[in-house]
């Protein structure tokens, strides 16, 4: 079987990883196992894995620990699986170093496409001038947006906005990540500016739809610039 | 104090009739707050008449150390004010029964004075420290009973949280993949309408799990408010994604003010309530009629209101259809019926209120009303 890519999995649930073996195997991904996080940890230094997928709940260790240990030398790219519904959890987890994330139970479809997005950053770190999706395009170097080949107009703030959203196109951004790279570390916790000037980007970016297609809201987390809106 | 609706295997051991006050409160008390009183008087009162037998034996200045103990004692089984009264009155009934002259208040001795004046002081303080003492070891015991029964609840509902989410997971991802890998065979008809029976059949478990999860969360009292920056509309129409299924095939009509401004409320809380609210909508309107969603800002409060062309609420039941497992005449629309008491726990853990009321030319609205800071809509621009 050719496999170009390499997984693993760390969720005690032999069910799920038997399932997401499947999922992972159609998708063309070599996948391995492990049961705790101890495991898990060797599994990665072992296997070198392209990509992680993590459950929080595991029954030796949090899977924050697991992902700041592993970050001390590794920047693979991890995928966050979580059953709990909390957001402060996912915060931490992102924080601590998680691309993304999604909560059990997750459709298999999200599933593999958050992969591939996890996986494309490590491929596109050095940035590709332009970026191209659905209606919208930002020309980085000219510093131009355009929306169905019309310009949009944008003040310095909205365009760093939008760029930061663009380049993790598709993976969620936190509040905190984004109040940081736009407003510099001063911007502390004034999570309001950001409200704001998404509005601002929404109404120059959405015209004509009723709900946000291209910025959406994680609650309670962050942002994710959705690269499938047509 | 931590919260105590979710401790009950306290309430039981609170003595019957004890008034609420932090004194009366002891687990495992046996006397409530006027039998402390009474025995107090009592105790004072078999100690006097066991001393008026002995007088004649140790003379009247060790009477004082078998009252002392008496005091002490006291202290070790009764609340602060009946201690003191103990004090006093032992105080009392020993210069008048025991000090000479007897059977007045006066004292004729210096020295018996200065006894009776010491008695007096070290009695009233030993039985004050003594019921402070108790006071704090019981408070002590009370936070760290109140501090295992919220980590068991906690454990539980994580517990019963992940047993339950893991296989619907399963069931989720399986019957998606199966959906996905669906081959093109004669029977792939009946193949794709088996897995979405399996899809639809985990979204509802998964449904009910939620709501029963909600329920227990907000039973308990654990649900705090985490108020961030909102935009309402877009709140509004996160809140009809969610329920896109349940309300298939009507018009939702969405008006927001333009100049609404940010409000400071728990997105994730507050989307759930005006979904818990569409759901219903959609269970009780019929296809095409449309559902209304309004937003106003005035006086400091925020009203989310979701309007319907619904059969409305029956006479009467106003109030009955907020209560757990009410679910309406007309059973066929499913569900456990607790929709709508989980959007008015959501609501007012949030300090809001929710209503009902019958819209002219039929229909049912629900409004939300929230008190809510607002926000200067302040812009910080960065240099370019």
């Amino acid at each position: 079987m050719k496999s170009a890519r390499t997984a693993l999995i760390i969720d005690d649930e032999k069910q799920i990883r038997r399932l997401l073996r499947v999922a992972l195997e159609g998708a063309d991904h070599q996948v391995y196992e492990a049961d705790t996080g101890q495991a898990g940890l060797a599994e990665i230094v072992h296997r070198r894995p392209d990509v992680v997928l993590l459950d929080l709940g595991l029954p030796d260790m949090e899977g924050v620990k697991v992902l700041r240990r592993l970050r001390e030398w590794s920047d693979v790219p991890v995928l966050i699986l979580s059953v709990r519904d909390d957001a402060e959890e996912k915060v931490a987890a992102l924080d601590a170093g998680a691309d993304d994330y999604v909560t059990k139970p997750f459709d298999t479809a999200e599933l593999l496409a958050r992969i591939r997005v996890v996986q494309r950053r490590s491929l596109t770190e050095t940035g590709e001038p332009v970026f191209a999706s659905g209606r919208l395009c930002v020309d980085f170097a000219a510093r131009q947006v355009k929306l169905d080949g019309q310009e949009v107009k944008l003040t310095p703030t909205e365009y760093a906005l939008l760029r930061v959203l663009v380049q993790n196109a598709g993976k969620v951004v936190t509040h905190g990540q984004l109040l940081r790279t736009v407003w510099g570390e001063k911007a502390g916790s004034q999570a309001q500016y950001l409200r704001v000037y998404v509005t601002h980007l929404r109404k120059k970016l959405e015209i004509g739809t009723d709900a946000p297609r291209l910025i959406k809201t994680e609650v309670g987390i962050g942002y994710r610039l959705s690269t499938d809106a047509a | 104090m931590p919260e105590s609706p979710g401790s009950p295997p306290f309430n039981g051991a609170y003595a019957s009739g004890a008034a609420p006050t932090n004194d009366a409160e002891r687990p495992g008390r046996a006397l409530g707050l006027i039998q402390e009183y009474i025995a107090a008087i009592v105790g004072v009162a078999a100690i006097t008449f066991a001393c008026w037998l002995l007088e004649p034996f140790i003379g009247y200045g060790s009477i004082s150390l078998i009252y002392l103990l008496g005091v002490l004692l006291g202290g070790m089984m009764l609340n602060r004010g009946a201690v003191l009264i103990a004090a006093g009155l032992s105080a009392l009934c020993w210069n008048f029964l025991f000090i000479p002259p007897l059977f007045t208040l006066h004292i004729a001795k210096v020295e018996d004075a200065l006894t009776f004046a010491t008695y007096f002081i070290v009695a009233i303080t030993v039985g004050s420290l003594t019921a402070q003492l108790r006071a704090r070891e019981h408070l002590a015991a009370q936070v760290q009973v109140a501090h295992e029964s919220e980590r068991l609840r906690k454990t539980l509902l994580d517990c019963v949280s992940h047993e339950l989410k893991t296989p619907i997971s399963a069931i989720t991802a399986a019957g998606q993949e199966l959906l996905r890998l669906l081959p093109d065979a004669d029977q792939r008809a009946v193949l794709e309408q088996l897995a979405t029976e399996i899809c639809h059949g985990s979204q509802r478990l998964n449904r009910v799990v939620n709501n029963l999860l909600d329920m227990n969360r907000l039973e308990s009292g654990v649900i705090q408010p985490k108020r961030e920056w909102c935009d309402v509309r877009e709140l509004l129409q996160s809140a009809v994604e969610i329920e896109r299924d349940s309300i298939e095939g009507r018009e939702v009509r969405l008006a927001v003010p333009n100049d609404l401004p940010l409000v400071l409320v728990d997105h994730a809380l507050i989307e759930q309530a005006v979904a818990k609210l569409l759901a219903n909508a959609g269970a009780h309107t019929p296809l095409r009629l449309p559902i209304e969603l309004d937003a106003a800002y005035r006086n400091g409060e925020l009203q989310l209101s979701v309007s319907d062309r619904g059969p409305g609420i029956p006479v009467g039941s106003n109030d009955r259809i907020f209560e757990k497992f009410y679910r309406g005449d007309d059973r066929k629309t499913g569900g456990l019926g607790l929709g709508l008491s989980i959007a008015r726990g959501f609501v007012e853990a949030h300090g809001g209120h929710l209503t009902v009321e019958k819209r002219d030319g039929g229909g049912a609205r629900f409004t939300i009303w929230l008190p809510v800071h607002i926000s200067d809509s302040k812009e910080w621009e960065i240099p370019p």
